[in-house]
């Protein structure tokens, strides 16, 4: 028997409905993202099995309709009318009926291989309003298949509905083309689910967004992130670099009878920038992603977005922009992406442009470390108060340049600004758990480790390969001596931000190996790292214009890319290399003089 | 009392009775659910001002003044004074 072909089901729906939990939860987190032709947006795809065949997931990003006023809606409505699923799952917000409805008949509209999926039904129970699915069926003339996040026995219903859709097994009704669709959403949300349409409870808000508890409960939530991650991170750390100690002595004793170049290449160059690496990232990652995953899934980002749209929209932007600044804490190829979000372009060019100047947790160990030449930075506390201080300058700065290039692309368009608060969801923890460590800190780690290797092994080849009386290593930091002292710092640490292009985790661990120490695998703690710094002559100045640097300098490769491919310029892509760059080199270049003068 | 949504408080309720129809905005908020004819409450302001927290429809969308100036509604007494009556 020929294996049965492969039936394509997308699933369509308003933005933050749980579609995309939904698409995990059927294919079990196998989800890879696919680049549509010809598009530049990403599709998440997926697989699952029904039976004795293959299902093609197609999760279509979230929109409020098929217009085509965004890349997104012009997308879902392409594949949608392309006539390429064998059925399209609806996902409907059951707390808020209404308003999912709309999109349905849009969909309705293209296509009647339609299952519509009634999701969030355990919230709509808690909240004491339940839509009944007999009355959507029979209204909307297709199956109405309802599910909850807690109950994987519904998703199968789903599944086994959708796969009778795609083998043409359900006679649909007469399609609803009403003349007012607002108008027939808003009655037949009435009649199956009466008294449904109540505004959504505020939850914490009343303290979260309060005249006077908002600002404060943002900045102690950012200081908790912060403190914890750092506090947090110290332990595993140190456990970390042992165990790389121990295991780093132990290779050396297997290599021992290898030739000396090669064992030097391995054990000097590879292994010790990767486990260097590895020891100081991997745990402010798997501390900051999840809890980080956490203010997302309470629904906490977009109101972190009301809160400062007064600000970016001084800097001629809108809230939304603070989400990606928010994605970009995390890592700034992901804000760069998340600034589709942004309605017009000229918004989304400067908010891919600054995106980079907000630090990417990769760059949290640099800045703390520098942090500990200050009275400050001695506690842990004091430490994340002062980043807290060093994200506000970014924060800052950032929308400054927003100001100067919005005012340069000029008003091309009418902005409008609009903003859905979603309502606090309770966070599902396991999934949390595994979808922050798989997702995000794997992935992140696993690019930074997979950089940290080639570029480990340039290094160890820069620092045997001679020229004259001087390795080339030597030859390029003194050539760079010059302007590195001009910007405050020094040779080898600007040599280190070069060569640290691929990824801004690795730009200490390379100045160990340039500076020569890192010969022999020592010990090399954060305490001993600043020690280590203290030696080769920096002080709190030298670590101020460096923190400016770490903060206000080129993105690091993987973002470049992302900003090629989300702009489709080089001429923007450059810009966002060459903006943060001259901010940071004036700013450092300002302050070694102003610092220079005060003694 | 016909009024612009801008110059709603907090607390107060209204009927959309004309958005703007020459505004580039007024598609996006039709997709939305925002037309003639739908109750709106302001729930809260921004605590600087800009922008205010709308409900409408079931859900909660926060939208600037200067896009509010472009909707007019008419107040709906508030509920304390409907209790009141």
């Amino acid at each position: 028997m020929t294996e049965a072909e492969t039936w394509t089901i997308a699933l369509a729906g308003n933005p933050n409905v749980g579609k995309s939990t939904l698409f995990n939860a059927l294919t079990g987190l196998r989800q890879h993202t696919g680049n549509w032709p010809g598009k530049t947006v990403a599709v998440a795809e997926g697989s699952c099995r029904w039976q004795d065949r293959q299902l093609r997931l197609v999760d279509l990003p979230g929109t409020y309709s098929l217009r085509g006023d965004s890349p997104e809606e012009t997308l879902s409505a392409d594949f949608l009318s392309s006539g390429e699923a064998d059925c399209v799952v609806a996902v409907l917000d059951a707390t808020c009926l209404e308003r999912s409805l709309r999109l349905c008949l849009e969909i309705l509209d293209r296509t009647d291989r339609v299952v519509v999926c009634l999701n969030l039904m355990d919230e709509a129970l808690r909240a004491g309003s339940s839509p009944d699915p007999e009355i959507l069926s029979r209204a909307l003339g297709v199956p109405v298949v309802p599910a909850r996040r807690d109950r994987p026995k519904m998703l199968r219903a789903l599944l086994a509905t959708a796969a009778l859709v795609c083998a043409g097994g359900t006679e649909p009704g007469p399609v609803p083309r009403p003349g007012d669709a607002v108008a027939f959403c808003a009655d037949l949300a009435c009649a199956a689910c009466p008294g449904g349409n109540r505004p959504r409870a505020e939850g914490v808000d009343w303290l979260l967004l309060g005249k006077y508890t908002a600002y404060p409960a943002l900045l102690l939530l950012l200081f908790g992130l912060l403190w914890l991650t750092l506090e947090g991170a110290n332990l595993p750390s140190a456990l970390l670099q042992q165990g790389f100690d121990r295991l780093g002595t132990a290779l050396g004793g297997w290599l021992d009878g290898w030739p000396r170049w090669l064992r030097g290449a391995l054990l000097d160059g590879v292994y010790a920038t990767t486990a260097r690496v590895i020891a100081v990232m991997l745990p402010p990652m798997a501390i900051f992603f999840p809890l980080f995953t956490l203010l997302e899934d309470l629904g906490y980002l977009p109101r972190a977005a009301f809160l400062l749209d007064r600000p970016y929209a001084c800097a001629g932007s809108c809230g939304k922009q603070a989400l990606t600044a928010c994605m970009g804490l995390g890592c700034n190829a992901v804000g760069v992406t998340g600034c589709r979000i942004l309605g017009s372009r000229r918004q989304r060019l400067a908010a891919v442009v600054t995106n980079s100047m907000i630090p990417c947790n990769g760059r949290f160990p640099t800045l703390v470390v520098l942090l500990s030449f200050f009275p400050l930075g001695t506690s842990a506390a004091g430490r994340a108060a002062a980043l807290l201080g060093l994200l506000a300058v970014a924060l800052g700065m950032s929308l400054a340049v927003t100001r100067v290039l919005t005012w340069l692309l000029g008003r091309e368009e009418q902005a409008h600004f609009f903003l859905e608060l979603p309502p606090y969801r309770r966070p599902q923890v396991g999934r949390l758990l595994v979808r922050s460590v798989l997702d995000r800190t794997l992935r992140v780690l696993g690019r930074a480790a997979a950089v940290a290797a080639p570029a480990g092994l340039v290094i160890w080849l820069l620092t045997v390969l001679r020229s004259g009386d001087r390795s080339l290593l030597q030859w390029l930091r003194l050539g760079l001596e010059p302007l590195g002292g001009a910007l405050g710092m020094s040779g080898a640490l600007l040599l280190a931000f070069l060569l640290g292009w691929p990824a801004n985790e690795l730009v200490l661990p390379l100045w160990v190996l340039i500076i020569g120490a890192g010969t022999g695998l020592a010990d090399w703690g954060a305490q001993t790292l600043t020690a280590l710094l203290r030696q080769q002559g920096m002080d709190w100045r030298m670590a101020l214009c460096t923190a400016v640097f770490c903060l206000f300098h080129w993105p690091c490769s993987t973002t470049v890319l992302t900003v090629r491919r989300e702009t489709g310029s080089l001429k923007w892509t450059l810009l966002s290399v060459i903006i943060p760059t001259a901010v940071g080199a004036g700013l450092c270049a300002m302050l070694h003089l102003v610092l220079g003068r005060l003694g | 009392m016909e009024l612009l949504l801008s110059s709603l408080k907090p607390g107060q309720s209204a009927r959309v009775t004309c958005v703007d129809p020459a505004w580039t905005g007024a598609i996006r908020l039709r997709e939305l659910g925002l037309v003639e004819g739908t109750e709106i409450k302001c729930q809260r302001r921004s605590p600087l001002g800009d922008p205010a927290l709308y409900a409408l429809r079931g859900m909660r969308i926060a939208l600037r003044r200067a896009d509010c100036a472009r909707i007019r509604c008419a107040r709906l007494p508030d509920e304390r004074e409907e209790a009141a009556l």
